[in-house]
């Protein structure tokens, strides 16, 4: 029988650790699932345990040489000097114990989530342990690994000879996957992020828009530091509706990253968790509308993990299973749970109050910069569309 | 944008830098130290030195890490 969704999580995926200091915390993962459950939001048969990708299936993405560096530096038996050729034993990528095993296997699930979709097993399908943008084919950079997204998009091609749109809402510029496919039409990638000036890893400009036959299938939209939910709305409904229907996909892979909150630690962006609930609607309207309803959604960043992280990334589960109890407030029993286990007051209710951080002054300035920045971004579609009969 | 930044965000934001990244920043300058430490914040030129190594600093150490170490994150606050 055809499922609406499925949530791919095992207990394994929290092997995936750097150590205790680290903001990257994927008890972010257990956090979520059990406010589903707390909430009465999934049924245990909806969860489907990951499985571990085979070194050929990295290895569509990622040089066999850094999967050989991964793989010894998790049992201890790389020396730090070729580690840093490789980008791990960094202060934001540092080597732990059989990391390999912990990366390849949130890649797992994120194949796993491609393969519920693309063979009509489940029309949603949503990894929350991957979402790993910044990995590259010989590097691991800013808290990723093995990047999941870009290999899991070399599968759909290759396997189910896929066209595949990749939108990712992380804070940060989605740079692993657009590098990945920079010079592949079939591949379209749209990253709406902080801009790059000030923010890892500082690339994600408007004028990144892919290299030879790929050109104009790599969109970002680099929005001001203080945007407000407004305005990053604005950003995304339109560049994501106009991207759609200019590229028109098999299949809508989404990134994430819940790490444009107020909140988030590591990111100077102002929202709040009314964006968390517009991503995945859109996203989830567009899947039927243009793919049958193929869609694939992946975690990624959000260090805020017990304030936004767990209701951010349940509505994405929420609106894949068309459950619309999604405002009011959380269940009793989930703050009771965790809240002995952290400093921070959790939050009462799925929505934020008003009024949780000061007016930004620049409001009206930002507005009209990110405005300008998405015309900027969309202009190779709306001129092709202009001059064409 | 430059215009709406107070003087006293400068030197807040210069007094931070130095404390955050003293020898990073200090590679940077040209003047000595000891301007950046105390009264001489009050001076015009050393404003202006200390704008145009703020974004030098920024597009230097920023992006580079992503900051799984404190210290090392990039924050821009002051120009809210
Ligand atoms: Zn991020
Ligand atoms: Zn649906």
């Amino acid at each position: 029988m055809k499922k609406d969704a499925i949530f791919i999580y095992s207990d394994e995926l929290l092997t995936y650790k750097f150590h205790d200091h680290h903001p990257f915390n994927q008890k972010r993962l257990e956090l979520t699932l059990d406010l589903l459950r707390a909430h009465e939001a999934i049924a245990e048969e909806d969860i489907i345990k990951p499985r571990i990708a085979t070194d050929e299936e990295l290895q569509l993405i990622h040089d066999p040489k850094y999967v050989n560096a991964v793989k010894l530096a998790g049992l201890g038996k790389l020396s730090l000097e070729k580690a840093e050729n490789f980008g791990l034993g960094t202060e934001d990528t540092p080597i732990f114990k059989h990391m390999h095993e912990a990366s390849a296997l949130l890649v797992g699930g994120t194949l796993q989530a491609c393969d519920y979709v693309m063979t009509g097993q489940a029309k949603h399908a949503l990894n929350l342990s991957g979402g790993l943008h910044h990995g590259f084919r010989g590097k691991a950079a800013g808290f990723c690994i093995y990047n999941d997204s870009s290999v899991a998009i070399k599968y759909l091609q290759q396997k189910y000879h896929a066209r595949v749109l990749y939108i990712d809402t992380d804070a940060h510029h989605g740079d692993g996957v657009q590098w990945a496919f920079y010079d592949d039409p079939d591949v379209c990638t749209l990253s709406i992020h902080e801009t790059g000036r000030y923010l890892f890893p500082g690339t994600g400009n408007i004028h990144e828009r892919g290299q030879g036959n790929g050109y104009c299938f790599t969109f970002n939209i680099p929005v001001d530091a203080f945007t407000e939910d407004d305005s990053w709305l604005d950003a995304y409904r339109t560049s994501f509706k106009e991207i759609i229907e200019y590229f028109r996909p098999d299949v809508i892979l989404t990134q994430n990253g819940a790490d444009s909150h107020y909140y988030d630690p590591l990111t100077h962006l102002s929202a709040t968790m009314r964006i968390f609930k517009e991503i995945p609607k859109l996203a989830h309207e567009l899947a039927h509308q243009y793919c049958g309803g193929r869609w694939i959604a992946v975690g990624g960043g959000g260090y805020d993990i017990w304030r936004v992280v767990p209701r951010a990334w349940s509505f994405i589960w929420l609106e894949m299973t068309d459950n619309n109890k999604n405002s009011g407030p959380l269940p009793q029993n989930w703050i009771k749970r965790w809240q002995t286990e952290t400093s921070v007051t959790l939050p009462a209710t799925w929505e934020d109050p008003e009024g949780i951080y000061k007016p930004i002054p620049r409001r009206e300035e930002i507005t009209e910069t990110n405005a300008q920045t998405v015309s900027k971004a969309l202009y190779p579609i709306r001129a092709n569309k202009s001059a064409s009969p | 944008m430059i215009a709406q930044i107070k003087k006293q965000d400068i030197i807040n934001l210069t007094k931070i830098l130095i404390i955050l990244w003293p020898d990073l920043l200090l590679s940077h300058i040209r003047l000595p130290r000891s301007r950046f430490e105390g009264k001489d914040l009050n001076n015009v030129g050393v404003l202006y030195e200390v704008l145009a190594i703020f974004g030098k600093v920024i597009r230097f150490y920023g992006p580079l890490q992503k900051g799984a170490n404190h210290e090392k994150r990039c924050h821009i606050h002051l120009f809210r």
